[in-house]
C-alpha cells in the first residue's frame, strides 16, 4: 500500500496515528494484507457465500409500538440534557 | 449431574475476597472484583459480557468509566438460577489476541508467571484454574476460549453459534461470537449451560433448537492441520490417540479441503466485522469521554478513537479497507465462501464423528518468546482454533497431559447443536485422568 493510500484510509477509519506508530502499523498493514492475498489462488467455482455459520430463521417482531421504558439505561453512562446526549457539533 | 460451586456466607465469603484479591494482585485474573457478599454460586464474568452495575470495559481504555445498568441475558439467568458474580475477568482488548497480552496488565499463568495465559479469554482460564469448584462465563471468536484453557490446564466449552444469546455481549465480530464456558470438568459447565441455552427475544441470531449429545466413539484427524504443528506436540498427541484407542475409539485420518485458508478467512471477516462494531464508541455515550464539545465531529470521533491500543487500530483500518468497494470481492466475497465451503466439508465428517486435534501448535511459550513476534505470526497460531470458530460448529478444549509442570490441551469438535455430547466424551475422559489444577483460592 503506498503512503498516500495509507493516509487516506486513515482518514476513512477515523484513526489517528503519531509518525512512529504510522510507519510500524503500515508495515503490519501491508504484512497482513500479503497474508490474506493467499486467497487469490484459490479457485471455489459457483460456492455459495455463508454470511452466518448456522441457518439464522428470519424473525420479525410485530410492526406495533412498544413502550419499553428503556431512557434510563440508554442515558446510564452518557453525559445528557433532558432526552438528549450531549455530543459534538456535526 | 450437578455442578460443585462455592458458596460462602459471612467471614467465609470475606475471607475468600481477601485471599482472592491477594492472588490478584500477582496473576491479574480479574479487572474487577466485587466484595458485597453473595447469595449464590459463585461464577466469575469475562469483562466484555454486561453485568449490571459492575464495570465493563472489555479491557479497553476507550470503555474505562463504562458500567452497563442491565444484565446480559446469559447472566440473568444464571442469576436467576442462584449464580452470583464475584467479579470481571481480565481479557485482551476486546478479544484482539490470542495470548492474553493485549491488555494494560496481562494476566499472568498460574501454572508459571513468566508463561503467557493464551488469550482472548485470558483472566478467565487463570480465575478457573484458582479459585475452586469454579466456572468462570468467556466468550470466543476465533478461539477465545480453546487457547487460555489449554495453556492454564482448564476445561473450556465453545457452543454452537447462536446456542446462547449474545445480548450484553459487547462484539467483536457478530457473526462469530460465542458465549462460552471454562471449567474444572463436564459436570460444572454442564449445569451452567442448561441455565443459559436457548432463544432470547433480544437476539435475533439466538437459536431455539434443541441441543443433543449424539455420541460417537469415532475419531477424525485431519492430516492436512497436522503439518504446521511443533513436532513435541504432535508426539504427545499420538500419545493420546494410542490411549483413546485403548478405550474403543477408532481412529481415521483424513483431508479437508480448504483448511488451510481459514485462518486468513477469519481474519478477513473478523476484522471486517470489528471494524463496523468498534465505530459506535465515539467519546461521548459509552465509557471514555471527550469533554470537548467545541470539535467538529470527525476530530471527536479521532480524538475518542485514541484509546484504542494498538491492535485494535490495526484491525479497525484493515477491516475499513477490506470493506471498501474496490476491495470488498478480492477478500471480504472470498472469505465468506470458503467460510461456507469449510462448513460443507468439515459438516460432512462431524455427521459421522468427532475431530480431534491438539488445542494449540505449540508449548505454552514464555512471554518473552512471543511478546515481539509479528502480526502474521501471532494469528497463524490460531490454526488448530479457527476452523471450529468460523464454522460455529461447538468444541471442548481438555487438558490431557503435563510436561515440565505445564498443562497440554486437546480439541474435540462434534457437529452443530450436539454440544452435550462433547461433555459426555468428557466425562468418560474424567474416568481415567486426574488433572493438576494450580487451585488455591476458595
Amino acid at each position: 500500500m503506498e503512503e498516500y493510500e495509507f493516509e487516506r484510509l486513515l482518514k476513512t477509519a477515523r484513526i489517528e496515528l503519531d509518525k512512529e506508530e504510522s510507519a510500524s502499523v503500515k508495515k503490519d498493514i501491508n504484512e497482513i494484507l500479503r497474508f490474506f492475498d493467499k486467497l487469490e489462488n484459490v479457485s471455489l467455482g459457483e460456492e455459495e457465500q455463508a454470511f452466518h455459520s448456522v441457518e439464522i430463521p428470519e424473525k420479525l417482531r410485530k410492526d406495533s409500538a412498544e413502550n419499553k421504558n428503556e431512557l434510563e439505561n440508554v442515558f446510564y453512562n452518557g453525559e445528557n440534557y433532558r432526552f438528549y446526549f450531549l455530543g459534538p457539533k456535526i | 449431574m450437578t455442578g460443585k460451586f462455592l458458596s460462602l456466607k459471612g467471614e467465609g465469603y470475606n475471607g475468600f475476597v481477601s485471599q482472592l484479591k491477594h492472588a490478584n494482585e500477582k496473576l491479574d485474573a480479574f479487572n474487577f472484583i466485587d466484595e458485597k457478599e453473595k447469595n449464590g454460586k459463585i461464577i466469575s464474568v469475562k469483562d466484555n459480557i454486561c453485568v449490571k452495575g459492575m464495570p465493563a470495559t472489555a479491557s479497553s481504555k476507550i470503555l474505562h468509566g463504562y458500567i452497563p445498568g442491565f444484565n446480559a441475558t446469559a447472566i440473568e439467568r444464571l442469576e436467576n438460577s442462584g449464580f452470583s458474580v464475584i467479579g470481571k475477568t481480565n481479557m485482551d482488548e476486546f478479544g484482539f489476541g490470542s495470548f492474553g497480552l493485549n491488555s494494560e496488565h496481562p494476566a499472568k499463568n498460574p501454572y508459571n508467571e513468566e508463561y503467557v495465559t493464551g488469550g482472548s479469554s485470558s483472566g478467565s482460564a487463570v480465575a478457573t484454574a484458582l479459585i475452586k469448584e469454579h466456572v468462570s462465563i468467556a466468550e470466543s471468536t476465533g478461539g477465545s476460549i480453546s487457547a487460555p484453557a489449554a495453556f492454564c490446564g482448564v476445561v473450556g466449552l465453545t457452543p454452537t453459534y447462536g446456542a446462547i444469546s449474545r445480548y450484553g455481549l459487547i462484539d467483536y465480530a457478530s457473526s462469530l461470537d460465542k458465549i462460552g464456558f471454562m471449567g474444572k470438568g463436564a459436570d460444572s459447565i454442564r449445569e451452567v449451560m442448561e441455565k443459559t441455552v436457548g432463544s432470547d427475544p433480544k437476539d435475533t441470531t439466538s437459536l431455539s433448537k434443541a441441543i443433543s449429545n449424539k455420541n460417537t466413539h469415532k475419531l477424525y484427524v485431519i492430516d492436512n492441520l497436522m503439518g504446521g504443528i511443533d513436532e513435541g506436540i504432535k508426539d504427545r498427541f499420538e500419545g493420546l490417540l494410542a490411549k483413546l484407542s485403548a478405550k474403543d475409539y477408532e481412529i481415521e485420518h483424513v483431508k479437508i479441503d480448504y483448511l488451510e485458508y481459514s485462518v486468513p478467512a477469519y481474519y478477513i471477516l473478523s476484522m471486517s466485522e470489528a471494524s463496523t462494531n468498534l465505530a459506535k464508541y465515539q467519546g461521548f455515550k459509552y465509557g471514555f469521554k471527550v469533554k470537548d464539545f467545541s470539535l467538529n465531529y470527525n476530530d471527536f470521533f479521532m480524538s475518542a478513537r485514541k484509546q484504542f491500543g494498538k491492535e485494535a487500530k490495526r484491525r479497525v483500518i484493515l477491516g475499513t479497507f477490506i470493506r471498501s468497494k474496490s476491495i470488498k470481492q478480492k477478500y471480504y466475497e472470498k472469505a465468506l465462501a470458503i467460510r461456507h465451503a469449510i462448513i460443507a466439508r468439515m459438516g460432512k465428517i462431524l455427521k459421522e464423528g468427532f475431530i480431534i486435534m491438539p488445542t494449540m501448535p505449540i508449548f505454552t511459550p514464555k512471554i518473552s518468546e512471543v511478546s515481539d513476534i509479528s502480526p502474521v505470526e501471532a494469528y497463524s497460531m490460531d490454526m488448530l482454533t479457527v476452523p471450529p470458530n468460523l464454522c460455529g460448529f461447538p468444541h471442548i478444549s481438555f487438558p490431557y497431559f503435563y510436561e515440565r509442570g505445564m498443562p497440554l490441551g486437546a480439541q474435540v469438535i462434534t457437529d452443530h447443536f450436539n454440544d452435550y455430547s462433547l461433555l459426555d466424551f468428557l466425562s468418560e475422559w474424567e474416568s481415567g485422568f486426574e488433572y493438576k489444577f494450580k487451585e488455591e483460592v476458595g
